[in-house]
C-alpha cells in the first residue's frame, strides 16, 4: 500500500467520515474567516486610517488658528503706538518690558517675541536664545518674509527643546524698521486642547542626531500619554522615509497604538527634527473586530459540534448495525452457523443483514452436509466434492494403492456374537483408516475386513508412495501390538490410475479403477502365498527408496500376461537386524541359482535357509517348485517367472 | 537782475521707467536765504486717509501744517530722526493752526495711527533749491545762481545710504544743465491700504 494509502487508511468508518467532514468543513470555515476577518481588520484599519488623517488635520488646524490668533495681536502689535513709540526710543530694555507687556495680555496666545532690525540683528529675544545675530531656521524664517509680499512667514522652531509655531511680520513706523517676531509653544496645555476635540492621544517628538553618530535620540517632548506608554513610543517610532508616511503600530504597556506622524519642524538633512505623533488606541477600534471575531469562532465551533454529532449518529447507525454484523460473520468464520443477526432497518443494512442471516443458514448446510460426507467418503475425497462441480468420469492419474487385508480374523470371529465381531472389526478399521489419514492416505472403501486406500488421489504429493509405506508398516505394527492373534496382509502397487466420480448421475463414488488396483489387490492375496505381511511392486519400492526391500519373485499374475518383480518391504533402511541382513543376502543367492536353474545348489540353499530362519513356508515355496521343475522343465527362455493361473 | 541758468533733471529706474516723487537738492557752501514761502510753510492734507501730497520739501527753519480734509479723526505722527513728533488726534479744520517746525535737515517720514497705510515724506532741505520729479520723472529749477553745486537726489526707495545719491555739478550763466540720472530702487515695503477700506467706513 502506498504511503498516502497507508495514511489515510482508517480501520473505522466513523473515523473516515469524521476526516472527511472536516476535510470538508474546515477549509470552507477557515477560508470564510480568513476572507471576513481580512476585510473587518482592513475596514478597522481604513477607520483608524481616517481618525488619525483627522486628528492630525485638527492638529494642524488648531495650530493654524492659535497661529492666526498669534498673527492678529503681533500685527496689531506692529500698529500700536505705545510700542512703536517705545520702538523709537532706542531702548531695548524698555522695548523688552513693553513685549512682556503684549505676551501678559495676549492670554497666552504669545509665549515669545523676538525684535530684529532690517539687517537680521536681534534687538530683543524673550527667550534669551543668545543670539546677536539671526542663524538657522530663524534667517530662514525672515528670507522667507523677506520674499513674501506681505513680509509674513510661518514656521515651528524648536526654541530651547521646545517647539514654538512662530510668526514673523514687519514693523512699520510707519515704514517697515524692522521684524517682530511671535510665537507660541506647542505645549502640554496644547496638546491637551488638541486631544479634547480629536479624541486621540498628541504627542510631540523631537528626534536629534547625536554628534559624530548615526543614532538618532528620539524625545517626547510632551504628550497627553502616560509617561510608560511615552517611552514606548520614543523607542518604537520610526522616522525613516518610508515610515514617516505610513501608519505605525506602537505596543505601550497599556495598549497597541497606531500612530500617524507630521513633520512640523526640519527635513530630512537637518539634525533636529519635530514630529507631531497622533495616536489612537489600536484595541479600542479593534474592538468590533474582535467581538465579530469572536462571535465568528463560537458559530464556527457550534457549527462544527453540530455537524460532528451529525456525524457520529449516523456513523452510529451504521457501525452499530455493522459491528454486529461483523461479530456475526466472524462466528462464522469460526464456524458457529447457528447466529444470526437481528437488524430492523429497512436499507441497505436491513439487505446485508437478511443474506448474511440466509448465508448463515446456507453455511450451515452446507456444513452438515460436508460432515455427512466426510463420515461416508474420506475427507479429501468430501472435499473434493465439494469444491469441484460434480460430473461423471475422471482423469488418468499416477497413483499408490494400499490394499489390506486382515489375516486371522475369520478365526478371531468363530463364536463371538455378530455385534461383537462388528465391533472388533470397526476397531480394526478405525484403526487403520486412521494410520492411513495421518500418512495423507485416502480410505477409497472398506470391504468386509478389507481396506483399499488411495495414495496421490485426489490430491497429489511428493512423498505419496513413501507415505504408503510408512502406513504399511505403522499398519503392521498396529495390528501385532493390538496382541489379539490378528495380523495385517497389504499390498501395494504405483502407476496409473483412472480417478473420479463412477457411478450413475443420481450416485456417483469417487474412486480409482484400473491395472494398478488390479494388481494390488493380486499381490495382497499373494502374501499368504509367501507368508509375508506385504507385497509391494517394482513401481512402488523404485518410488520409495529410502525403505528396506527384499525382492521376493517374479510373478504373473492372473489375467495379466507380463511378469512384475515383487518385492517385501521389510523396514525403514538401515534399522535391519545383522540376522535379518544375512537371510535377505542368503535369499538373493538361492534366488539367483533358482533363476539360473542350478536346483541342487538352489535347493540346498532354500534347504539352509529353512534350517536357520523362521519364514519356512516361503522357502518351502521355492523348495515345491524346484520339485516341479525337475519333473517338468521350464520353458528354454524361462527367467525365473512364475504363472499363477487363477486368481 | 534776471538770468535764465537752468537745470532739468530726467530720472530713470533700472528698468528705464520715470521716477515720480524724487527730491532734487542743489547744494553749495553758502546757504542761501529763500524768498519763496512755500519752502518755509508746506501743507500735508490728509484727503480721503491719504496724505497730499506724498513728498514735500521745506527748507531748514520751515514748518508744516497738517490740515483735515476728511470728515473723521487722524492722528500724524513721526519716529524720524530728523523730527519726532505726533499730533493729537483731530478732525476736519480742527487743526488748522496747529504747524510743526523743522529745524534739523533730513528726511521726516510721518504716518498715522490710524492709517497705517497713510504714508508720507517730509523732506528739510539744507538750501531752497529743491524740486520734485513729476509724472515723467522730470524736476527742474530756474534762475539758478551760476556756481559750482553738489547735486543730491533723494527718493524714499532709492537703493543707497539715506537713500539718496549725489554728485558734483557746475552751472554756467546762461545754459540750462540737463542731467539724466538712472537709479537703482529697492522694493518698498510698506502697509497697503487694502480695497475694503473705502467701502466698510463709518457714515
Amino acid at each position: 500500500m502506498s504511503l498516502a494509502g497507508s495514511l489515510f487508511s482508517f480501520r473505522s468508518f466513523r473515523s473516515r467520515l469524521i476526516v472527511f467532514l472536516l476535510a470538508l468543513l474546515v477549509p470552507v470555515l477557515g477560508g470564510i474567516f480568513y476572507y471576513v476577518n481580512t476585510n473587518n481588520t482592513e475596514y478597522t484599519e481604513e477607520t483608524i486610517n481616517s481618525y488619525l488623517e483627522f486628528g492630525a488635520d485638527v492638529f494642524d488646524y488648531t495650530r493654524e488658528q492659535q497661529a492666526l490668533t498669534l498673527q492678529v495681536i503681533t500685527n496689531s502689535l506692529t500698529s500700536d503706538f505705545g510700542f512703536r513709540t517705545a520702538f523709537a526710543a532706542n531702548d531695548p530694555a524698555t522695548l523688552f518690558d513693553a513685549a512682556l507687556n503684549v505676551m501678559d495680555r495676549s492670554f497666552n496666545s504669545v509665549d515669545m517675541l523676538l525684535i530684529l532690525d532690517l539687517d537680521g540683528q536681534v534687538i530683543i529675544d524673550t527667550e534669551t536664545q543668545g543670539m546677536e545675530m539671526l542663524e538657522g531656521p530663524w534667517l530662514q524664517l525672515l528670507n522667507t518674509a523677506d520674499a513674501d509680499e506681505e513680509g509674513r512667514a510661518e514656521m515651528i522652531i524648536a526654541i530651547n527643546g521646545l517647539p514654538f509655531q512662530v510668526i514673523a511680520l514687519p514693523l512699520y513706523l510707519p515704514r517697515q524698521v524692522a521684524w517682530i517676531v511671535g510665537g507660541f509653544v506647542l505645549d502640554q496645555e496644547f496638546v491637551d486642547r488638541v486631544k479634547k476635540t480629536i479624541l486621540s492621544e498628541v504627542s510631540i517628538v523631537k528626534s536629534e542626531q547625536v554628534l559624530g553618530s548615526e543614532n538618532l535620540d528620539l524625545e517626547v517632548i510632551v504628550s497627553t500619554l502616560t509617561s510608560d506608554d511615552q517611552s514606548a513610543l520614543a523607542q518604537q517610532i520610526q522616522f525613516d522615509g518610508a515610515q514617516l508616511a505610513s501608519l505605525q503600530r506602537i505596543s505601550a504597556a497599556s495598549q497597541d497604538y497606531t500612530s500617524l506622524l507630521r513633520r512640523l519642524y526640519g527635513n530630512e538633512e537637518e539634525p533636529i527634527q519635530v514630529f507631531a505623533v497622533i495616536q489612537r488606541s489600536y484595541d479600542e477600534n479593534s474592538e468590533n473586530v474582535v467581538q465579530f471575531r469572536s462571535l465568528l469562532i463560537q458559530f464556527y465551533l457550534l457549527v462544527l459540534v453540530v455537524s460532528l454529532l451529525a456525524v457520529l449518529f449516523l456513523a452510529r447507525s451504521i457501525t452499530t448495525p455493522l459491528s454486529k454484523l461483523v461479530g456475526v460473520v466472524k462466528q462464522i468464520e469460526e464456524g458457529d452457523y447457528d447466529r444470526s443477526v437481528a437488524v430492523e432497518s429497512n436499507d441497505e443494512i436491513g439487505e446485508l443483514a437478511d443474506s448474511v442471516n440466509s448465508m448463515a443458514r446456507g453455511l450451515a448446510e452446507k456444513e452438515r452436509v460436508r460432515d455427512l460426507l466426510g463420515k461416508v467418503v474420506s475427507h479429501q475425497i468430501a472435499e473434493q466434492l465439494l469444491n469441484n462441480p460434480i460430473e461423471l468420469g475422471g482423469e488418468e492419474r499416477v497413483a499408490t494403492i494400499l490394499f489390506s487385508d486382515i489375516r486371522g480374523f475369520t478365526t478371531f470371529c468363530e463364536g463371538l456374537p455378530p455385534k461383537e465381531v462388528l465391533k472388533a472389526l470397526n476397531i480394526v478399521l478405525s484403526t487403520i483408516s486412521d494410520i492411513v489419514e495421518a500418512h495423507q492416505g485416502v480410505v477409497d472403501k472398506y470391504n468386509g475386513d478389507a481396506v483399499m486406500a488411495l495414495f496421490g488421489v485426489p490430491i497429489k504429493g511428493t512423498t505419496d508412495t513413501a507415505n504408503a509405506m510408512s502406513a504399511l508398516l505403522d499398519i503392521t505394527a498396529a495390528l501385532e501390538k493390538m496382541d489379539s492373534g490378528l495380523s495385517a496382509c497389504v499390498g501395494i502397487t504405483t502407476g496409473i490410475v483412472v480417478a473420479g466420480n463412477l457411478g450413475s448421475s443420481n450416485r456417483m463414488n469417487y474412486s480409482v479403477i484400473g491395472d494398478t488396483v488390479n494388481l494390488s489387490a493380486r499381490l495382497e492375496s499373494l502374501t499368504r502365498l509367501y507368508n509375508v505381511s506385504n507385497i509391494v511392486s517394482e513401481a512402488s519400492r523404485d518410488d520409495a527408496p529410502n525403505f528396506a526391500y527384499r525382492e521376493l519373485d517374479i510373478v504373473c499374475v492372473a489375467g495379466k500376461s507380463q511378469a512384475v518383480r515383487i518385492f517385501e518391504l521389510l523396514g525403514i533402511e538401515g534399522e535391519l537386524s545383522s540376522s535379518k541382513k544375512s537371510e535377505v543376502a542368503d535369499f538373493s543367492e538361492a534366488l539367483k541359482e533358482y533363476r539360473y536353474q542350478n536346483w541342487d545348489a538352489a535347493q540346498e540353499q532354500f534347504s539352509c535357509l529353512q534350517v536357520k530362519c523362521d519364514n519356512t513356508q516361503l522357502y518351502q515355496v521355492f523348495l515345491d517348485r524346484i520339485e516341479k521343475f525337475r519333473i517338468d522343465p521350464s520353458e528354454p527362455n524361462w527367467l525365473g517367472e512364475y504363472v499363477f493361473g487363477s486368481k | 537782475m534776471v538770468s535764465a541758468q537752468e537745470i532739468v533733471l530726467r530720472l530713470l529706474d533700472a528698468d528705464g521707467a520715470p521716477v515720480p516723487g524724487a527730491v532734487m537738492e542743489l547744494l553749495s557752501g553758502s546757504s542761501v536765504a529763500s524768498t519763496s514761502t512755500g519752502l518755509r510753510e508746506a501743507r500735508i492734507d490728509q484727503l480721503d486717509k491719504e496724505f497730499v501730497p506724498t513728498v514735500t520739501t521745506i527748507v531748514v527753519g520751515g514748518s508744516a501744517s497738517f490740515p483735515n480734509s476728511d470728515d473723521i479723526l487722524h492722528h500724524v505722527y513721526s519716529f524720524s530722526g530728523a523730527k519726532t513728533f505726533d499730533t493729537p488726534l483731530y478732525g476736519s479744520d480742527a487743526n488748522s493752526q496747529y504747524r510743526e517746525m523743522f529745524e534739523v535737515p533730513g528726511v521726516v517720514e510721518i504716518g498715522c495711527n490710524i492709517h497705517d497705510w497713510m504714508l508720507a515724506y517730509i523732506y528739510v532741505g539744507e538750501s531752497d533749491l529743491m524740486a520734485i520729479s513729476d509724472d515723467v520723472g522730470v524736476a527742474g529749477l530756474t534762475n539758478i545762481p551760476p556756481g559750482q553745486y553738489r547735486l543730491r537726489v533723494w527718493h524714499s526707495r532709492l537703493d543707497a545710504p539715506q537713500n539718496s545719491v549725489e554728485q558734483d555739478i557746475v552751472i554756467e550763466a546762461g545754459r540750462t544743465e540737463e542731467v539724466e540720472l538712472t537709479v537703482e530702487l529697492a522694493r518698498d515695503r510698506r502697509v497697503r491700504r487694502a480695497p475694503s477700506a473705502n467701502r466698510k467706513r463709518y457714515r
